[in-house]
């Protein structure tokens, strides 16, 4: 079922070929990249922010989109929240699952799928949060209106990634993401943080925030060794969230125009 | 149009025509438009933009302000969508119809006017839609109040366009249009986003909303011949867009 927008479906099909065979490619050098031990002060940082973002004490149910190796599912899933993680990768699934399984943790479910067009029937959840997704997106409104459309009415849509110096933008290459999809990503190009702030804003979602994580980029920069902190120098995490208004108003940027 | 005096401003200037006959002479002359390459890079980035920002299942009825040669009006109607182009240059719609004939468009209509006051008949539309025109009004405001008037309530309109860096302002002065057309042009002097954000809600359009395209200012670099790239570098493309209320 294509239910993109008017006219790019061939384009659309072309770019998530090569997504998806990208991250087949990576998933096992993806899953060392961003595997924290449980005592690293780097994992307690990120793990802190989830447990502000979501406290333990008021046990949630959480979609994890393109959820990968499982670093926010499976930390999420240790502060008590029922997590289902979706990925479109089988092989980043598996070790996600691998990983669950060395922790004992039962409260984490894992499905295939795209972040742009989750199964429906994985609603409704109480939020939804992807952690560097976006900036891989080149139609990121139809991603954000996806996820919208699977959170209970005034449940949260919630997504952190980074903003990228220029430098390391052009310091990627075809081992990073397929260069015919890197070119259109609105995300990983931009410098602010209105980009992200209007995708929610078009999705229909209210009470639109979001800051940059200054506070983690600092604890990743000062605590992780030379050669990554280097590239922590050249990235500025943030979050951009929203809640799913109880009543919406017509509004013609959900596709509905 | 060409005989009209009602855009003549109260310095005696009549910019409108002035902008007119620079557009018709760029049709023909040296800055004639290139190929109007909308398969390749170029031309994929705005087909991603616009659907991305019109995501509509429907074919959408459009006006493009500004048209120009049409190279927005053609990747639009190539989207699917019913468009009509709107220029205040006859040389410039000469150029976009011929295009438009050889492409056995037959349907897309284009015609001539300017975007403060446009001529009757063109709505009610879903959507208007401008790219690289806001610098060049000298009245920004009178046009927006044009537009928002043309969409239908729930309707979008839509501006894509460039700050220009001081340099490039400087280095081209008098080349273009000349020295008293760009000392009144408000957003030609733009350094940031605040006057064409607060232009959109100065209209009555709500969800106003806008961001820089540092995408697209990528594309546009490495599409260009080397030659162009000190130019491109100082531009930075950012889009706007606003609904009129549904009441």
């Amino acid at each position: 079922m294509n239910t993109g927008p008017l006219g790019t479906a061939q384009l659309q099909a072309d770019m998530a070929e090569s997504m998806q065979r990208y991250w087949d490619a990576t998933a096992e050098s993806y899953a060392g990249h961003d595997h924290f031990e449980p005592d690293d002060p780097r994992r307690r940082a990120w793990s802190l922010l989830l447990a502000r973002m979501f406290p333990p004490t008021e046990p949630k149910k959480i979609l994890d989109v393109g959820c990968g190796s499982g670093f926010v599912a499976l930390s999420l899933a240790e502060l008590g929240h029922r997590v289902v993680g979706l990925d479109i990768s089988p092989e980043m699934l598996r070790m996600c699952g691998t990983a669950a399984e060395v922790r004992g943790l039962t409260n984490l479910a894992l499905v295939r799928g795209a972040a742009e067009q989750p199964p429906p029937d994985l609603g409704p959840v109480d939020a939804v949060i992807s952690r560097h997704v976006l900036w891989t997106l080149p139609w990121p409104e139809q991603a954000v209106r996806a996820w919208a459309a699977l959170v209970r009415p005034g449940g949260r849509v919630v997504a952190i990634d980074s903003l990228w110096s220029p430098q390391l933008i052009s310091d990627m290459d075809d081992r990073d993401y397929p260069p015919e999809v890197t070119r259109f990503l609105p995300l990983l190009h931009a410098r602010h943080l209105n980009p992200a702030r209007n995708l929610w804003r078009r999705a229909g979602l209210g009470r639109v925030m979001a800051e940059r994580l200054a506070w983690i980029d600092g604890v990743l920069r000062t605590r992780s060794p030379a050669a990554a902190a280097t590239m922590y120098q050249n990235l500025s995490f943030y979050f951009v969230e929203g809640i799913r208004p109880v009543s919406p108003r017509p509004d013609l940027h959900r596709g509905v125009i | 149009m060409s005989t009209s005096t009602a855009d003549i401003d109260h310095f005696g200037i009549d910019i409108t025509a002035i902008v007119r006959d620079y557009w018709d002479a760029a049709a023909i002359g040296d800055h004639r438009p290139g190929p109007l390459d909308d398969t390749g890079v170029h031309g994929q980035a705005w087909m991603v933009l616009l659907s991305r920002l019109l995501p509509s299942t429907r074919p959408l009825r459009i006006l493009d302000v500004g048209c120009g040669s049409g190279f927005l009006t053609f990747t639009l109607a190539a989207l699917g969508h019913t468009v009509t182009g709107l220029d205040v240059s006859p040389g410039m719609l000469r150029v976009g119809r011929a295009e438009a004939e050889r492409r056995g468009l037959d349907d897309l209509r284009l015609v001539e006017g300017t975007a403060e006051r446009p001529p009757g008949g063109l709505g009610p539309l879903d959507v208007v839609i401008s790219r690289d025109l806001l610098w060049t009004l000298p009245s920004p405001e009178s046009a927006l109040g044009a537009w928002f008037d043309l969409v239908r309530p729930g309707g979008k309109v839509l501006g894509v366009d460039a700050l220009r860096s001081e340099e490039l302002l400087r280095a081209t002065t008098g080349r273009e249009y000349p020295a008293e057309v760009l000392d009144s042009l408000p957003l030609l002097h733009a350094h940031d986003l605040d006057p064409v954000e607060n232009l959109w809600l100065r209209s009555g359009l709500e969800e106003v909303m806008v961001e820089e395209l540092r995408w697209m200012d990528a594309v546009v670099h490495a599409e260009v011949p080397v030659h162009e790239r000190p130019m491109t570098r100082r531009l930075g493309y950012f889009l706007v867009e606003g609904v009129r209320p549904a009441r």
